[in-house]
């Protein structure tokens, strides 16, 4: 059974959250919105939010065998990795399908930091184990917020912390008396601050006042999940169920639109064979869609002329765009961009009865993440 | 060094022999690669103390008759010196039970004790036999294709199937012997189809039976290398394979511990499944959920063999004139109650022993006017590796403590005695790996052979059905490679 975790930023968190909205992920207890999730969005847009993101899964691992183990683990190559620098990677079930998706950050030379949104913790103890490298499950040791923005630099510099840091990078820093980790290992264009636990509040209070002149608000993670869909970026346990069985082969990466995660020329990752022969057989493919609506409709049937096509996953309103938006999954034949379908739309208060909205397809990203201002 | 093959064979037993062999029959330029100096595994002879020789396995029931008809062993010196051992049960306080080919002469044998099981015993062969050889099918060869229900012997333990058909201890506890060459137990779910898979196999062209070949085991095993040398085959012994060579997830050669590369398409691997992947092949290449589950391993007793040089053959022997397999425990419950001892590393108290006198049907095992008495000790904990002294001497002294309570004057007779405990039979010979009976029985010839990785056979004695020595795992994993056509 998941416990249920307090955030070391929750003293914070929860001052703040005025509607006393509450939501859990990973086990951790968190804001969904402190105002609403639209503005909070429209801020990471405009000025700058800060978000706790203590939920995201971290293990280091280390060993003589790290190498190898990442080797056999991962759909990519760790070598040419340098200490404070990072690469985006899957991990696949022995039958090719997704088990998980994340960061991983080479800290020493037998040293890597595996970050992810889910946790898959009796896959890589099984792996580690086999490989004779340690895995320790830092997640609870630390806290971590992210700083998301046009003016994310701007209220780093302010706070004292050099910005100049490049995407996938990181570097361990000694803040005015404190031990932290800086990177940009998210999807979303900003800054990660990683610090002990107890250090939580101080590192919060610091952000907060640093981005107070730049109107630094917190975002919940409904506004997260806003942002998220704008990228076109979806997730594990939210979006899609990781391929929990050893032999599965489904969610396959070429589904996902995750093989950019892959490198081909890598012949010995595990699943390697299940998802090169599962490739020729999948039928369908990740898109987004624009709802002619304000209303999302999450986990929701898709059809075009009558026939059923496809399902959305996550659905949000967003407030960039002004239109509900979705990542789903459709039938191959029926994912072309500007395909016209239509999608049930949930009963609410407002339209209590059940009613069908048009949706196009659309290239994803809908909206590039915000670019930090330098 | 570095050359190029069609086929590599690691490990030069029994199975590797044979697979060998049929590669080059087929036209494949094919290397056997055996760590050892000597070729054949555990079909060896053992010479020890002044003239006597131990034959590590003493009988043979499921010589693969189509590896000898098409190897033609018999060019090659094999021939056998006793075709059709019968089963002498010596237990309790019971006269001897001889269990034999002849149904009449079980019949009237089991007169004695029990009326029931002598009318009984007649239909009851006859339905077992045909049964097992209707299973053939699915053992014999890589279809597997069975037409008969065999579900009820599938799920019955074989202890409660003789148990409806029986009421003699002694006739139950010679069938229930026949399993445990398998490391399989009597209690054991899919026992009763474990003895059918033993009922199911042949020697010297007898269905059942249990034979001794001239010179022992290590005679077919040499028939084999002058097999495989005249197929073309090269040879080299002495020689350690460090890993197997792999690109992803396909073969492409193997690596010696001196350094030499040698390439193939293909490689036979004769150790078990665990111990390749496990030594010769980059972790978890087979996958990390497979590799996870390999490592949980399935308790099973170990085997001992012992071997002791006589002036004289005991009294017992003169059952059936020494030309027999003579069984010795006091009961059907203290075979069980040994094997599940054993199999939780207790050395049990009462031993199930299996006799058997080489010298009565070849002179060579013995200097003239001796005996050569050949001991299979099963259920033994696996983990006894006689590094302690004390430990041989003690399993010595209990098998002719436990062979004396039936005839006091055997220990007079002990001129000399050779010991291989199971820690010295893994190490010689590798590993065994187990699998419940009802899994192993039933598992296809595909799932024991192939590997996820491309080009690589599983051909040794663990890719059998069950453990013994066979050659059908060698020709079937060869057929099955030469089938894929990658060479």
């Amino acid at each position: 059974m998941t416990p249920i975790l307090a955030s070391p930023f929750h003293a914070r968190t929860a001052s703040s959250n005025i509607q006393n909205a509450w939501t859990s992920r990973n086990g951790f207890t968190l804001a969904t919105a402190y105002a609403s999730a639209s503005e909070e969005a429209l801020a990471a847009r405009t000025s700058v939010v800060i978000a706790d993101i203590s939920w995201r899964w971290r293990v280091m691992l280390q060993g003589p065998n790290v190498k190898v183990c990442l080797d056999r683990l991962l759909t990519r190559d760790v070598g040419p990795l340098e200490p404070g620098s990072s690469l985006k990677a899957l991990w696949l079930s022995d039958g090719g399908g997704v088990r998980g998706a994340g960061a991983i950050a080479r800290f020493g030379k037998e040293s890597f930091l595996l970050v992810s949104a889910a946790r898959d913790a009796r896959w890589i103890e099984m792996t580690t184990a086999l490989f004779g490298v340690r895995a320790h499950d830092i997640t609870l040791e630390q806290g971590g917020i992210s700083v998301v923005g046009p003016y994310a630099q701007h209220t780093l510099s302010a706070a004292g912390l050099d910005p100049e840091i490049e995407p996938l990078q990181f570097r361990k820093l000694f803040w005015r008396g404190l031990d932290v980790t800086l990177s940009r290992w998210g999807e979303l264009g900003g800054y990660e601050i990683w610090c002990g636990a107890e250090d939580a509040i101080i590192v919060w209070d610091r952000i907060v006042t640093a981005g107070t002149p730049f109107n630094i608000q917190p975002a919940g993670l409904s506004a997260l999940d806003v942002l998220d869909v704008e990228a076109g970026v979806a997730r594990p346990l939210r979006d899609w169920m990781p391929a929990n069985d050893g032999n599965a082969s489904i969610p396959s990466p070429f589904t996902l639109k995750l093989e950019r995660l892959i490198d081909d020329a890598k012949l010995d990752f595990n699943g390697r064979t299940g998802w090169i022969s599962s490739r020729s057989i999948q039928r369908r493919t990740l898109i987004g869609l624009e709802l002619e609506s304000d209303i999302p409709a999450p986990h929701a049937p898709l059809f075009r002329d009558g026939q059923l096509v496809g399902h959305t996953m996550t659905s949000v309103y967003s407030p960039g765009l002004r239109r509900a938006i979705a990542l789903a999954l459709v039938d191959l034949d029926h994912s072309a961009v500007a395909t016209k379908l239509t999608v049930s739309l949930p009963p609410s208060m407002e339209a209590p009865v059940p009613r069908d909205a048009a949706a196009w397809i659309g290239d994803l990203p809908f909206l590039n993440s915000p670019v930090p201002i330098a | 060094m570095n050359d190029t093959f069609d086929a590599i064979v690691v490990g030069g037993d029994v199975n590797g022999l044979t697979a060998a062999a049929y590669l080059a029959r087929a036209g494949r330029k094919t290397l056997l690669v055996e760590p050892r100096n000597e070729l054949g595994g555990d079909c060896e002879n053992i010479a020890f103390s002044d003239g006597f020789v131990m034959p590590v396995l003493h009988e043979v029931h499921a010589l693969d008759p189509q590896v000898v008809r098409d190897l033609k062993l018999a060019r090659f010196g094999f021939r056998l010196a006793a075709r059709d051992l019968p089963a002498v049960v010596i237990s309790g306080a019971q006269q001897p039970l001889v269990v034999s080919r002849d149904a009449f002469l079980t019949s009237r044998n089991l007169g004695g004790t029990s009326r029931v099981d002598s009318e009984a015993w007649g239909i009851f062969r006859y339905k077992a036999l045909g049964l097992a050889r209707a299973l053939r099918a699915m053992w014999w060869s890589a279809e597997q294709r069975v037409d008969v229900d065999f579900d009820q012997i599938l799920r019955l333990p074989l202890i409660t199937w003789l148990e409806s058909k029986f009421e003699s201890d002694a006739l139950k506890t010679a069938l229930a012997f026949e399993i445990l060459e398998s490391g399989c137990s009597p209690a054991e779910i899919g026992s009763t189809l474990q003895l059918h898979w033993r009922l199911a196999q042949e020697a010297g062209g007898l269905q059942a039976a249990c034979a001794f070949p001239a010179g022992g085991p290590a005679k077919f095993a040499e028939a084999l290398v002058h097999a495989a040398r005249a197929a073309g085959v090269t040879v080299r012994t002495g020689v350690r394979v460090d890993r197997i060579i792999t690109l992803g997830c396909r073969v492409a050669g193997v690596v010696l511990a001196n350094g030499e590369e040698i390439f193939a398409r293909m490689v036979h691997c004769s150790a078990s499944r665990a111990e390749t992947f496990a030594s010769l092949l980059p972790t978890a290449i087979e996958g990390i959920a497979h590799s996870a589950d390999s490592t949980v391993s399935w308790p099973a007793p170990g085997i001992a063999r012992l071997a002791f040089g006589l002036d004289a053959l005991p009294e017992f022997a003169s059952t059936n004139d020494g030309k027999a397999r003579y069984f010795i425990i006091d009961r059907l419950a203290s075979l069980v109650s040994a094997h599940s001892a054993a199999q939780f590393d207790q050395m049990p108290d009462e031993l199930p022993l299996e006799l058997v006198f080489p010298s009565i049907f070849d002179r060579s095992f013995a200097p003239i006017g001796q005996h050569l008495m050949s001991v299979t000790v099963y259920a033994v904990p696996r983990t006894t590796d006689g590094s302690s002294a004390g430990m041989r001497e003690s399993l010595v002294a209990k098998v002719l403590a436990a062979i004396a309570r039936r005839v006091p004057e055997i220990t007079r007779h002990v001129k000399a005695s050779h010991v291989l405990m199971p820690g010295d039979l893994s190490a010689r010979y590798g590993m065994d790996a187990t699998m419940p009976a009802a899994i192993r029985l039933c598992t296809t010839w595909a799932d024991r052979i192939m590997t996820p990785v491309d080009g690589l056979y599983m051909c040794g004695r663990t890719a059998e059905p069950s453990r013994a020595i066979s050659g059908r795992a060698g020709r079937i994993a060869a057929e099955m490679a030469l089938q894929r056509g990658l060479v």
